[in-house]
């Protein structure tokens, strides 16, 4: 086959594509406009011949279209997909702006540069992608919707209803035995005092700005409050009041410890946890939020085979991503029958 | 009241706090007798067992019990057995009814239906007799 037929195959081969094909010289002028070239910006290739590139393109890019071609021009890369720096959009003979995705490539021939750039207008695909988005978008919400509901029917639903029927039979007991009424009644507090506890951390899981605004001190007391309530387990807590970190690292800890003290009230049956948060002290009133930190949770529960466990399992994925994003260490130290321990370091 | 003949219940929930008001509830009354508790689905099996129950005040969502025919191996051990459902989700209600539950009391309903739902089954498990 000659190079004249091979030349005739190709372009009969441009004229069958869907994507647009366009080649142009140095100075942007096109030479060349495939059929798909025709249908996707309208334009017949009469009416493009010989004329600058920048009229397929949306006025505000003519510019940096211009100096990223330059400087393709001068690189020593034949060829590069475009819009790598950012999205590109090309524009129609009716002014429509399209997303596109393009590749270019330099051809030298004798002593002259063409450029040939394919493209694909890729309006139907995004417009699918922003769907799928959305809906992702609303499935997240929905199922975080029903982990709270759950939440509610899991931890206060249980407590109201119990403090409700001891309130019930309250009246009957105290007239026969004043004593008992009284044992009773602090047991009602108890239980309405932890109803108050679990509600203001579910929500802050309705409002996780307040998560941001709120000092650790306090959102450990709640959590721990919380979880004493839900399960017959003996929480301490030890933190510095005054302890100020940077919201990223005050907010995965608090996650940490929210994971990990739901395993300790769920699966290790433990009577006694501690919380402990040690930070090295701040230098003055005025010193800057700090990262340095470790929090350690015990228990003195079943424990676990860590080397058998799936990292889904106990939610100990979450504790791990959490911890990876403040680039903080992670350790948990288990054994059957001997209790956990999870510790964070945050270093400085 | 049939005081000297009670009615045996057991008390199945997860949460302790649970199970100590309903057994202070229950207690108040001299139609009942609280013979046990359980904390999950294998402690309920083993206080059937044990205790003989003619009623079990069993919440719907007790750790370890299947999705669905929730209280088959319960009527396995004990055909007689009566089962109030507690739950505190009160759309449970249609599938705790469908799968055979005498009962379903949802915890957000007044303390008075647990106590209502009891002599219900008193009076047919009293006429059973």
């Amino acid at each position: 086959m000659t190079l004249s037929a091979v030349q005739l195959n190709l372009n009969e081969l441009f004229n069958v594509m869907v994507d647009a094909v366009i080649a142009f010289d140095i100075h942007q002028n096109i030479l060349y406009f495939n059929r798909g070239a025709e249908d996707i910006f309208i334009y017949t290739a009469g009416e493009v011949m010989g004329k600058p590139l920048t009229m397929l393109l949306p006025a505000r890019y003519a510019r940096i279209h211009r100096a990223h071609f330059d400087h393709f021009l001068r690189s020593p890369v034949a060829s590069r997909a475009m819009g790598e720096r950012s999205p590109i959009f090309g524009v129609d003979k009716n002014g429509r702006e399209f997303p596109a995705e393009a590749a270019i490539t330099k051809i030298n021939r004798d002593s002259e540069v063409l450029a040939v750039v394919i493209m694909r207008d890729v309006t139907q695909r995004k417009h699918i992608e922003n769907e799928l988005r959305r809906q992702a978008e609303q499935i997240a919400v929905a199922n975080e919707r029903s982990r709270l509901a759950r939440d509610l029917h899991d931890a206060v639903t249980q407590t109201l209803f119990s403090a409700s029927v001891i309130a019930d039979v309250l009246p009957r007991i105290w007239e026969r035995n004043p004593v008992e009424g009284k044992k009773r009644l602090e047991e009602l507090r108890q239980l309405n005092r932890g109803a108050l506890a679990e509600m203001r951390t579910l929500l802050l899981e309705l409002r996780p700005a307040a998560l941001m605004e709120a000092n650790l001190h306090d959102l450990l007391k709640q959590l721990v409050a919380s979880i004493t309530s839900r399960a017959r387990v003996h929480v301490n807590l030890r933190i510095d009041n005054g302890i100020a970190l940077e919201p990223d690292v005050k907010v995965s800890l608090y996650r940490i410890a929210q994971e990990a003290l739901n395993n300790v009230a769920k699966h290790s049956g433990a009577s006694e946890a501690e919380v402990v948060v040690i930070s090295p002290p701040a230098a003055g009133d005025a010193a800057p939020l700090k990262r340095c930190v470790q929090l350690t949770i015990i228990d003195n529960g079943s424990g676990f085979d860590t080397t058998i466990s799936k990292p889904t399992h106990l939610g100990l994925d979450i504790m791990r991503e959490r911890a990876a994003a403040i680039e903080a260490e992670l350790e948990i130290r288990s054994q059957l029958g001997k209790g956990t321990t999870v510790q964070v370091t945050v270093p400085c | 009241m049939p005081a000297a003949n009670p009615v045996r219940v057991l008390l199945a929930d997860d949460q302790l706090k649970v199970r100590s008001a309903l057994r202070l509830l229950i207690e108040q009354e001299l139609a009942f007798n609280v013979v046990g508790e359980a904390g999950a689905a294998d402690e309920l099996l083993r206080g059937i067992l044990k205790a003989y129950p003619q009623v079990v005040l069993l919440d719907w969502e007790l750790p370890g019990l299947p999705d669905q025919h929730k209280i088959d191996s319960l009527r396995l051990l004990d055909p007689q057995l009566r089962v109030i459902a507690l739950s505190g989700r009160p759309e449970a209600r249609k599938q705790a009814l469908a799968e055979g539950v005498d009962l379903f009391v949802s915890k957000s309903d007044p303390v008075d239906s647990v106590l209502k739902a009891l002599y219900f089954i008193h009076d047919k498990v009293q006429h059973a007799v």
